[in-house]
């Protein structure tokens, strides 16, 4: 039974994956690319200890934006502001790691709560608007993303910004600076060449992911959530607040957003430097949510997918195939996944009415017998 | 006269109910027909069939004495057969005759349209100008937009569905002017309403539809609207007269002159004055034509709307400041009208919906932590006790037929065990077993101890069940009557206003 089920629910995914690996081979045809090499090119570049670590960094911001923005799927917001959050939530945490001199934990604590507090706040504004006023969330959260962009440009500007190639916070001193998971690693008998390290922050990601789960499938919160996303009308019956609902999961949704930009802050650039910062993030946030469906284990593995084909991508300039290709590659995934999962969720709903009104019809013979 | 449309023998079977168990219908062309009944009686589900967007499992359909098969509504609409619903389906940023073609397979050429608009307007006396935007249209002349678009489709038989529920008087005379002209055209018209003196002023003949059968065809002359309450409704008193007399008079739960104000500025109050107390091991219960208050009173109580005035109390507590999860907390259970909108998580298993309501309760949560074993186990109590047909406590809740729907949330309700049970339509949808089953639930709950308030349309649940019982009219309560004395076609009365509070005293 369960081994059935976990092929059942690992069948879609390898379907739509098949799918989409041959409408992109089909693309590259079209495109005048052998699709045999383009596709070993990237295969070459996944194969080692070092990739697979990059393609795990490269996840664990993704995963954290997933959750973000999962939440708010939950109970049937958009929350596309998640982009916005994070990297002003970033840009203050490296504002404030750089003013104050502290011991090593606390000193990356105080940054990571700056980070989320600021990203908690800027979520708040399009959740205020919403509830106070009516104001569209999806419509509020884009504005919300490009001014974000503006305030960090305006912020660098002032003197908590310098200018070396970029204009940048000033640089986070050692006790700000996450630890890498290298040395476990090497106990374990893993060897990751030199210049390559595997983040640290994998850590709060799992913990954070565990929090997310026991809080959606274990806790009345977790209950009232899910509730309003299905059914608003039932769930203000059933005595859910909306308004305050709505708060508090925009809360949480922007504090876990803060923790997004917080890999590259405090493990990769020890600064946040205008331009060069990973941007991005919040976006790919929204299509891991789309393909894990508010599943912790759906959005780890979609953002290990992310990462992986991110990773994989670099191989095609050996292939002399464009770079874009792997973005056409991205969307049809994302495409072929979302229309597989609806599929499969109609079959199983249909199968479900099917066993209960057949059901329904013996239990009525036996009544006409009887 | 020449028959325009005849049913025979329609029969329609859904898993669990059988909604349509023999109608008949035939209805002369040129004439205003009126089909009658209660809420659930399955007027609907005739009108579905006549308009071809379900089949029927048994029976025939004649259409100008030829019969028909209608695989689709545009089958229906082929054969000159038109529908206005309840609910229009119009653009309000665009035209009238914008309108009208949206959706019609032809060339668009808009000087026509206007034209042929203009014509059907003037020629049935619709008074209606293609020209206007309709969003700027009052709801009277919204609809007679919808009946152009029927008409523009080469309608000549046009199904009405409770087309007056919406309208304020005046705008009622309006319309009925309108369809005295259609028929002088010759358009046939089916009328479907609830309304009896507004089926006596119109109607050319009246069908009534009871418990999904057509039990009389009569002419507005020869009837009353006392006479056609009891058609509906049917003569025989309900079985149950078990009346409990271990009542307490210690208050459980009341309401003193509560006032809802309006919905838009200048209308009138939706609830006005409204006072009444249910005591421990008592059933009030509260009648009244839909549309009269109820639904208004009802999110009330749960504490969706904010009255202007009066309060609201459980066991001498004041609960109108309090939330409704603060309500549900004090020991108030809830049966919603509308259970799919309002009582049940779909697409999530039966036992996540046993949870729905009483969050935190300390039946199902322990400080911030759901107890989903414990809600495990309560489903199973409540698909055996109250019959609940499903392969299990895991089966997602959109599988369940309705009845059975209806059956869970009853039960989930019934077994909180709450001080003050209010009911909305309990038995509504389901089938005649299980309504006695639902029944005797509520009279144990009730010689338990519970206090229930009712609000119900099925008169035999009504006066078999209440204690007491109150009428609504117009967001007033205008009757208090004894349910041990009443008749059904009395109380019908009360709830049309053809009687009035002073003969009640």
């Amino acid at each position: 039974m369960k081994l059935k089920s976990l092929y059942r629910s690992a069948q879609a995914p390898i379907i739509a994956i098949a799918i989409a690996l041959a409408v992109s081979a089909l693309a590259l045809l079209v495109g005048g690319y052998n699709p045999g090499r383009a596709f070993s090119a990237m295969a070459s570049k996944v194969g080692s200890v070092e990739s697979a670590a990059l393609i795990v960094n490269k996840a664990v911001p993704i995963f954290l934006s997933g959750l973000a923005v999962s939440i708010g799927f939950r109970m049937g917001i958009f929350n596309i502001g998640v982009e916005g959050q994070y990297l002003l939530g970033a840009a203050l945490g490296g504002v404030v790691g750089a003013a104050v001199d502290l011991p090593g934990p606390i000193h990356v604590l105080i940054i990571m709560l700056t980070a989320m507090f600021f990203s908690m706040l800027w979520a708040l504004i399009p959740a205020v608007l919403n509830v106070q006023k009516n104001v569209h969330i999806v419509i509020s959260t884009i504005m919300l993303n490009a001014i974000a962009v503006s305030v960090i440009a305006a912020l660098s500007k002032t003197h908590w910004f310098i200018t070396t190639a970029f204009r940048q916070t000033r640089p986070l001193k050692p006790s700000a600076f996450f630890p890498n998971l290298n040395t476990p690693l090497r106990w374990i008998g893993i060897h990751l060449p030199k210049g390559t390290q595997l983040f640290g922050f994998v850590i709060v990601a799992i913990l954070v992911g565990v929090g997310y789960h026991i809080l959606m499938g274990r806790t009345r919160f977790g209950f009232d959530i899910m509730a309003t996303g299905i059914n608003p009308t039932a769930a203000r019956f059933a005595g859910v607040n909306p308004k305050r609902t709505i708060l508090v999961a925009m809360a949480l949704s922007g504090a876990i957003g803060g923790l997004i930009g917080m890999a590259g802050l405090l493990e990769d650039q020890h600064a946040y430097r205008v331009g060069e910062f990973p941007v991005g993030f919040g976006f790919a946030g929204i299509a891991v949510a789309l393909l894990g469906r508010g599943n912790v284990s759906g959005l780890a593995l979609s953002a290990l997918l992310f990462g992986l084909l991110e990773r994989a991508s670099l191989g095609l300039s050996n292939a002399k195939v464009p770079r874009e290709f792997s973005a056409i590659m991205v969307g049809l995934l994302i495409l072929t996944m979302v229309i597989i999962y609806e599929l499969t969720t109609r079959k199983v709903q249909a199968q479900a009415i099917k066993e209960a009104s057949e059901l329904l019809a013996k239990t009525h013979a036996e009544k006409v017998l009887a | 006269m020449a028959v325009a449309i005849e049913l025979r023998d329609i029969v329609k079977r859904f898993p669990g109910v059988v909604a349509n168990d023999g109608v008949n219908l035939s209805v002369e062309s040129a004439t205003i027909h009126a089909l009658i009944g209660e809420n659930g009686a399955g007027k609907s589900t005739v009108m579905k069939i006549l308009y071809g967007s379900q089949q029927p499992d048994e029976g025939q359909i004649f259409v100008n004495g030829t019969e028909v098969h209608f695989k689709s509504a545009r089958d229906a609409i082929a054969s000159g057969i038109g529908m206005v619903f309840q609910h229009f389906m119009l653009a309000d940023n665009l035209t009238v005759w914008e309108n009208v073609a949206l959706g019609m397979p032809e060339k668009f050429a808009p000087k026509n349209i206007i034209k042929r608009v203009e014509k059907l307007s003037a020629q049935y006396g619709l008074n209606v100008d293609p020209l206007a935007f309709v969003g700027e249209l009052g709801v009277g002349e919204r609809q007679r937009v919808e009946i152009l678009k029927v008409l523009y489709r080469g309608a000549t038989t046009i199904i009405l569905d409770e087309p007056t529920a919406v309208l304020v008087p005046q705008e009622v005379d309006e319309l009925f002017e309108s369809l005295r002209g259609l028929t002088a055209q010759g358009a046939t018209i089916i009328f479907i309403s609830h309304k009896l003196d507004e089926v006596l002023a119109i109607a050319n003949d009246i069908t009534v539809v009871r418990a999904g059968k057509t039990v009389a065809q009569v002419k507005p002359g020869g009837v009353t609207a006392r006479d056609l309450a009891q058609l509906m409704v049917g003569s025989e008193l309900p079985s149950p007269d078990t009346r409990s007399t271990m009542q307490s008079d210690k208050v459980t739960f009341s309401i003193s002159g509560l006032t809802l104000g309006p919905e838009h500025k200048g209308g009138r109050n939706l609830l006005h004055d409204i006072s009444l107390a249910v005591c421990e091991g008592e059933i009030v219960g509260i009648a009244g034509v839909e549309g009269n208050g109820q639904t208004e009173l009802l999110e009330t109580i749960i504490g969706i709307r904010t009255p202007m005035s009066g309060s609201i109390s459980i066991a001498g507590i004041d609960v109108n400041e309090m939330t409704t999860r603060d309500r549900r907390e004090m020991g108030m259970g809830y049966i919603p009208e509308d259970r799919q909108r309002e009582g049940m998580l779909l697409p999530v298993p039966l036992h996540v919906n046993t949870i729905l309501g009483y969050q935190t309760s300390a039946a199902f949560s322990h400080g911030p932590w759901i107890d989903q074993e414990a809600a495990m186990k309560r489903t199973s109590e409540i698909i055996d006790e109250f019959d609940v047909r499903t392969p299990g406590p895991s089966t997602l809740a959109f599988a369940l037929s309705g009845g059975n729907q209806q059956k869970f949330i009853v039960g989930r309700e019934m077994l909180m065990e709450p001080k003050i049970l209010i009911a909305a339509h309990p038995t509504r949808g389901i089938d005649v077993g299980a309504q006695a089953q639902v029944w005797d639930a509520m009279r144990t709950a009730r010689d338990k101890g519970m206090a229930l308030l009712l609000i119900s349309a099925d008169l035999d649940e009504l006066i078999g069940l209440s204690d007491r019982l109150l009428v609504m009219l117009r967001g007033n309560v205008v009757a208090n009557l004894d349910p041990a004395t009443i008749t059904k076609a009395e109380l019908g009365r009360y709830m049309t206003g053809a009687h009035t509070a002073q003969d009640a005293a």
